[in-house]
């Protein structure tokens, strides 16, 4: 009840900046303050639900990302608009809150999906204007860098994705009972929103050109949503023939989109590019963590299904934390110094160190090591695997091996990406004059950063307390363990400073990094992005097929040479831009029907009306 | 249960204590080979004990985190050490699916090296970083092919059961070639996780050719005695998991299975001195193809087992 | 056309007056078209020829004739460059740029050869553009004990585009000590300006002494010369091949090298009580006496050495781990070679069968070069020194041999020059042709005593060489090569 109190009061607080017109504060108070009043209450609901549902992973679960992402990225927009748009903040709020609005009534209506006794049409037509209203008004802040070409572009592709998905969704809703008919319509459906392998492709153009704070709550809040309505309206109602279907195909998807992302998030020089094929590698993580779940309950080993859909609920949350933080972190920069491509960065850990640590940390957290939350996820995933592999039979733990081996490369490919982002941008030197007039941002938003990071130090906490709540007994003493071991294992670390300290009597002295003795080193002598990630890049080059447009030194006294990479999208490349081809081919040949001739169209009436006369003949 | 507690104390502190011993021993084998003498085996203590002397310096381009890495890095080592399982009944903290966490911590070991790499600025360094990120990516799938395959062979999630089985066993020989081909596979990581011949030359003076030696060129004093230190301490652990992986559980569950431990221990350092005289370290470019032919070794481990032996035990 | 040039036979002299003189641009297009036809570029370089005009000196190596061309120019402020229609002249104008001043007009590559005006190393470098694209800055202090040289790479990653190299860090101002000698310093100079090339460079001298007046020496002295030549050489590429081996972290085959090495070192200092041969040439023969007994003991030292070495370096060769490291690393090819005038070694390697015992001999004592085609990689290097040491075991037995009574030895005399002649001679140091070219004045003494080591030539096909290549490779190439700093900085 209180959360349709809640959606209302933040869209009306929506409605309320709207009207406020041109001035920023007016628009941004009322956006934010009743945006926090709605956030409130469903905090409170939701935790008193919670208790209620001790014993099973309840998917309400899925409103704490909405909530806190929500939260923090509206205390992050005034920093953030200040000096990028905050004239247009009305517009900018009245959306915002209209999307968080629309969040909240998505998740509210799948948690009483089968407790409310409608018709599956007339819950499918409020969800499906939930879903769509959320697709548009999320449309309209991907747009809202209204200037920029690419931010356009990236709009309507978006566009074009939730609109084939809200179709497909339709259509799923219309046959819902069709069994795997059924689980494909709203696989393809949802998975246009959570950017499966080949329905990812707006994904990265729209992270990267949506604002900062829209950018952490889309892809730490809003693509699970599609998982949300995935699992809970078409797999978890259906027969144990869709679990092994379902259970199959997310394994397969999964391994693909997180295989598939990181390796197309190695070579990708603008920061949030890069964050946003990250964003895809989780979601397939996820993926295969509801797979090792689903197929857990279809080939009845108990430890497997819910370590897998534990492990996949946790990792949700704790994606939507750090993703959001290393999002907001990654606005910061650009904020400060104006670019976000890394091969013209540098040297910002001296010069915005809050934000330089705080991204640094929310990394480490995403690539998934101890003891940040990102590894307890983790650990619960490989946990359901080895599971399928000690207790399965058949081809499950072929399958489970292969889906050891795919998460540990993927691990490691993502501490490369994500050690690439974190080098390139703030350590070293500075690459260009922009990082060297480099400033810190305002301090809400290092607070923010900060705030979402100690919530996901929280959570390593509190997993064993979640998972007792879901019934995982011997789960949560694991992670227990783990948490514990964790927390030894960094206590380790200041002791042995101390010991060091002690030791070492003489102080700290400060030099010039080591430069073979040269007279006059510069900062050209330093690493770049792109070439620490080359080695990883050239040997997934036949996924890859980077583009470089090489000129390369000719001759004894070379006089010109330079070197300019892009990478297009796998999907786009492969699949989309052939299939666009076609469809333009198609369209360009049946053009010649349009031939503008009179004499051609009474030739067209013609022959349609001999043909109908030939059918009446032919049946009558 | 104490006994056992006393005991995985005792080889706690002996592998603190005797690890630096490893160096000296590799490198007794390879002056063997050379037909030299060679350093004294305890040089690596001076090494260190000299260098806890000097003075610490970093470079101005730096911030926190490379004072950091060294202290950190051997912290977090440390503690991959208490997870080692000793003998069948295991390591005292340990747990199920505790491998996961072993090798994730020396994850975050080598994530925080190769970050304080990175803020020296300086080209050698970016240089060993990225091959060290490529090596270890690669790597990592190796070893969690080696995991499924133990897990499958065992039957049990946590390194104390995946460890404890014996490699001859014989009323299997299924069994026997899988743990083979697994201990097989393992080594080829130790070699790499641990820089040696062919993956890297620890004795290189070659900038451009160095990897994990590169990393710790801005190093001095009591950060490089912490990073020496670190070095051995891991070669150490990844030592022991080969050598558990090939004795018995049963066999080190003793006082004497412990002495067997460490000398298989000191019997794998000569062995990867033998390694390291007997080949040329290999293209850079060549590299993942030797990991993917060691991951491709076990997956084909894991498929004979499936189809000879039935799935798991 | 023949008189454009004065033919010299290696080590010999002739009045300086007696070179062709002609205007620049005949001579230049007499010198390209020599160079075009097959000749190689020994040395170019600039004469103070009074009121501020300079003579420019042009010696080329004609193969065919067994011998060298000389020719002349005056030129004021500057000239047309040559450089880019043969790239050979490149460090060559360079360097008389750097000394005198004259602008060689349209040079494509006018930068410091031995920075002796600049701090060395700061100049500016070829760059590569692009975000991506990252310099990595080697030397000139190095990790190991190496010479010092600044190497600057143009990288994205692993794949190097561009390699630029600057040295000058040793620079001593030899030729300009060498100015108005002949003195007591003048051996000790030339034998130390490439410390591992001394036995060649006091041959060098000797020979241009004797040309200009020094006394001939007799035929057993110049046997033994040629001995103590194949030992340096021999102790080099054995070390060369060790520290190979040692690159790519081949250890046995690095270690055996390293002793081996010091053997042949020890059988140069049986002879003359110096590993690297100092003070064994003089002008007029050699400076101690060789007995039979001695030449016997070295014969049988090398006898028994030979053995071990051979079993090191087939070791080495025969292990497919080095193979896979040496093979399509690092090339050069023919046609790069030919144009940048590569010399010694690292020519043959690539094709070419550039070797001065063959073409230039002096007193008739030649030998086949061993030419081997190969595709000018780093294996081909290493090959072709290996090969080398099997022809100099073989000559150096027959040779050692050949010595049955005894060799006596000449003091160090105080000779006097001829004035106003120009004396040449060309020596097939162990890495390459070394080319000295002595001009007296009229008081006879050096007006110009000029050093061209094989490096000089060289050091442009390491930079070739790593075009494209894996920066991880650039150890073994630069190791393949082996050049000399101190021989290039004079």
């Amino acid at each position: 009840m209180l959360d349709f109190i809640s959606v209302g009061l933040i869209a009306a607080g929506g409605l309320l900046a709207l009207i406020c017109g041109k001035k920023a504060r007016p628009a941004t108070l009322s956006g934010i303050t009743f945006l926090i009043a709605g956030v409130v209450l469903s905090g409170v609901e939701l935790v008193t639900e919670l208790q209620a549902w001790t014993g099973k992973i309840a998917l309400n679960w899925f409103q704490f990302p909405v909530l806190v992402l929500a939260l923090a990225a509206a205390l992050y927009s005034p920093g953030y608009l200040h000096g990028h748009g905050s004239d247009r903040s009305n517009v900018y709020w009245f959306f915002f809150n209209i999307t968080v609005a629309a969040m909240l009534m998505v998740t509210r209506i799948t948690q009483m999906w089968t407790l409310w006794s409608a018709g599956i049409a007339l819950k499918g037509l409020v969800f499906m204007l939930a879903w769509e209203i959320m697709g548009a008004a999320s449309f309209a802040l991907v747009m809202f860098d209204r200037h920029s070409q690419t931010a356009r572009r990236a709009g309507w592709i978006y566009m074009a994705a939730c609109h084939a998905g809200g179709a497909l969704l339709i259509l799923f809703f219309l046959f819902p009972d069709r069994g795997l008919l059924s689980f494909f319509l709203a696989l393809t459906g949802f998975g246009l929103k959570i950017g499966f392998p080949l329905l990812h492709i707006w994904l990265p153009d729209a992270h990267p050109a949506a604002p900062a704070p829209v950018s952490a709550l889309m892809s730490g809040a809003m693509i699970e949503l599609g998982f949300l309505g995935l699992i809970s309206l078409a797999v978890l109602p259906g027969d144990m023939a869709v679990f092994r279907c379902a259970g199959w195909t997310l394994l397969i998807l999964g391994v693909c989109g997180a295989l598939g992302g990181i390796i197309f998030a190695l070579p990708q020089n603008n920061l949030k590019r890069l964050l946003a094929y990250s964003s895809i590698e989780n979601m397939g993580l996820i993926s295969i963590a509801f797979a090792l779940g689903l197929l857990g309950r279809y080939y009845r080993i108990p430890a497997m299904e819910i370590a897998g859909f534990a492990g996949a609920v946790l990792h949700v949350l704790n994606h939507a934390l750090l993703k959001g933080g290393l999002f907001l972190c990654a606005g910061s920069v650009l904020k400060s110094t104006g670019t976000l491509e890394m091969d013209k960065l540098g040297g910002m850990m001296r010069r915005t160190p809050a934000t330089g640590t705080a991204f640094t940390l929310h990394a480490a957290g995403i690539c998934g090591l101890p003891p940040f939350n990102g590894f307890v996820s983790e650990f619960l995933i490989y946990f359901a695997a080895f599971n399928g592999i000690t207790a399965g039979s058949g081809v499950l733990p072929a399958a489970a091996t292969l889906v050891l081996i795919s998460v540990a490369l993927t691990g490691g490919i993502a501490t490369a990406a994500l050690v690439k982002a974190v080098g390139a941008v703030f350590l070293g030197e500075p690459r260009s004059a922009a990082a060297v007039e480099a400033r810190e941002v305002s301090k809400t938003m290092v607070m923010v950063q900060f705030a979402l990071f100690a919530l996901s130090l929280l959570m390593v906490a509190a997993t064993p307390w979640i998972l007792q709540l879901w019934g995982g007994d011997e789960l949560s003493v694991i992670t227990a363990k783990v948490a514990w071991a964790s927390v030894g294992v960094t206590v380790l670390i200041p002791a042995l400073l101390f010991i060091q300290k002690c030791c070492c009597r003489r102080g700290i002295r400060r030099s010039i990094t080591w430069d073979c003795g040269y007279a006059a080193p510069d900062a050209r002598m330093e690493y770049t992005g792109t070439a620490f990630t080359q080695p990883l890049s050239d040997l997934f080059n036949p996924v890859l097929k980077v583009k470089k447009e090489l000129v390369k030194p000719e001759g004894i006294f070379p006089e010109r040479a330079g070197l300019k990479e892009s990478v297009a999208d796998g999907g786009v490349r492969n699949f989309w831009s052939p299939l666009t081809g076609l469809v333009n081919k198609i369209a360009a040949k049946s053009h010649r029907l349009q031939s503008g001739s009179l004499h051609f169209y009474i030739l067209l009436v013609l022959l349609a009306l001999v043909a109908m006369l030939v059918y009446a003949m032919v049946r009558g | 249960m104490d006994n056992q507690l006393v005991r995985f104390t005792v080889f706690y502190a002996a592998s603190l204590l005797l690890c630096p011993l490893l160096a000296g021993v590799i490198n007794k084998v390879k002056a063997f080979f050379a037909g030299r003498r060679g350093v004294r085996v305890l040089q690596l203590y001076c090494d260190i004990f000299k260098l806890l002397k000097k003075e610490r310096v970093h470079s101005r381009s730096a911030s926190w985190l490379l004072p950091l890495a060294p202290v950190a890095t051997l912290a977090l080592t440390m503690g991959a050490l208490l997870f080692l399982p000793l003998g069948t009944a295991g390591s005292p903290l340990g747990f199920a699916g505790d491998a996961v966490l072993f090798f994730y911590l020396l994850a975050t070991a080598r994530f925080l090296t190769v970050l304080a790499a990175l803020e020296t600025g300086s080209s050698f360094e970016g240089m060993g970083a990225s091959r060290e990120v490529q090596f270890a990516a690669l790597a990592e799938s190796t070893v969690f092919a080696m995991l499924a395959l133990l897990a499958m062979v065992s039957g049990s999630v946590d390194l104390a059961g995946m460890l404890s089985i014996a490699v001859i066993e014989p009323a299997s020989w299924m069994h026997t070639a899988a743990v083979v081909l697994a201990a097989a596979a393992f080594f080829i990581v130790l070699l790499c996780e641990n820089c040696r011949v062919p993956f890297d030359d620890p004795e290189t003076h070659l900038e451009l050719t160095m990897i994990h030696e590169a990393m710790v060129l801005d190093y001095g004093g009591p950060d490089l005695a912490a990073v020496f230190y670190g070095a051995v301490l891991k070669l150490w652990l990844f030592a022991v998991f080969f050598v558990s992986m090939l004795l018995p559980g049963a066999l080190l569950d003793s006082w004497q299975g412990m002495i067997y431990l460490t000398g298989g221990v000191f019997v794998t350092a000569a062995v990867v001195g033998i390694v390291e005289s007997s080949m040329a370290r290999s293209r850079f470019l060549k590299v993942p193809q030797l990991l993917a032919g060691a991951t491709v070794m076990v997956l084909v481990a894991v498929m004979l087992w499936i189809f000879f032996a039935g799935g798991a035990k | 056309m023949e008189s454009k040039f004065l033919f010299l036979a290696n080590g010999t002299a002739a009045p300086f007056a007696a070179v062709p003189e002609s205007g620049f641009d005949q001579f230049r297009t007499a010198v390209l078209e020599k160079v075009a036809s097959g000749c190689r570029v020994m040395a170019f370089f600039a004469v103070p020829g009074g009121e501020n005009s300079y003579q420019l000196i042009a010696v080329l190596g004609d193969p065919s004739q067994h011998g060298l061309l000389a020719a002349r120019s005056s030129v004021t402020e500057k000239f047309a460059s040559l450089t880019a229609e043969c790239p050979s002249f490149n460090r060559f104008e360079r360097e008389i740029w750097e000394n005198t001043g004259l602008l060689p007009e349209n040079h494509p590559w006018l930068k410091p050869l031995r920075f002796k005006h600049a701090d060395p190393g700061v100049t500016g470098y070829f760059g590569m553009k692009g975000d991506a694209v990252h310099e990595v800055a080697v030397g000139p202090v190095h990790a190991g004990v190496i010479e010092p040289g600044h190497f600057r790479f143009e990288c994205m990653g692993e794949d190097v585009y561009s390699l630029e190299i600057s040295l000058g860090y040793q620079h001593r101002g030899i030729e300009n000590m060498l100015l108005n000698g002949p003195d007591a310093r003048t051996a000790h100079l030339l034998e130390t300006a490439a410390g591992d090339s001394s036995i060649a460079a006091a041959v060098n001298y000797a020979q241009i002494a004797e040309a200009l007046g020094a006394a001939e020496p007799d035929k057993a002295a110049l046997k033994m010369r040629q001995i103590a030549l194949e030992l340096e050489r021999c102790a080099n590429h054995i070390g060369d091949l060790g520290a190979l081996a040692g690159d790519v972290a081949f250890l046995p085959t690095a270690s055996f090298c390293g002793r081996i090495r010091g053997e042949y070192l020890n059988m140069t200092a049986e002879f003359c009580g110096n590993r690297f041969g100092r003070t064994f040439v003089v002008p007029g023969g050699i400076r101690y006496q060789v007995t039979a007994q001695r030449a016997e003991k070295v014969r049988q030292w090398i006898l028994r050495v030979a053995p071990e070495l051979w079993n090191a370096l087939e070791l080495m060769f025969d292990s497919p781990t080095v193979l896979d490291r040496f093979e399509n690393t690092g090339n050069v090819d023919k046609n790069t070679a030919l144009a940048l005038g590569l010399t010694g070694v690292a020519a043959r390697a690539s094709g070419l069968t550039p070797d001065a015992r063959r073409d230039f001999p002096v007193n008739g004592a030649a030998a086949e070069p061993v030419g081997f085609a190969g595709c000018g990689d780093v294996f081909a290097r290493a090959k072709v020194r290996y090969l080398e040491l099997k022809k100099s075991h073989e000559f150096l037995l027959a040779a050692l041999a050949e010595i049955t009574g005894e060799v006596p030895g000449v003091p160090r005399s105080n000779w006097s020059a001829a004035a106003d002649m120009i004396a040449v001679s060309v020596t097939e140091a162990w890495r390459g042709e070394l080319c000295h070219v002595a001009v007296t004045g009229s008081d006879g003494k050096f007006r110009t005593y000029k050093i061209v080591d094989p490096s000089f030539h060289n050091w442009e096909g390491l930079a070739m060489a790593l075009r494209g290549e894996q920066i991880s490779n650039f150890p073994i190439c630069n190791k393949s090569f082996n050049l000399s700093y101190c021989g290039h900085d004079l």
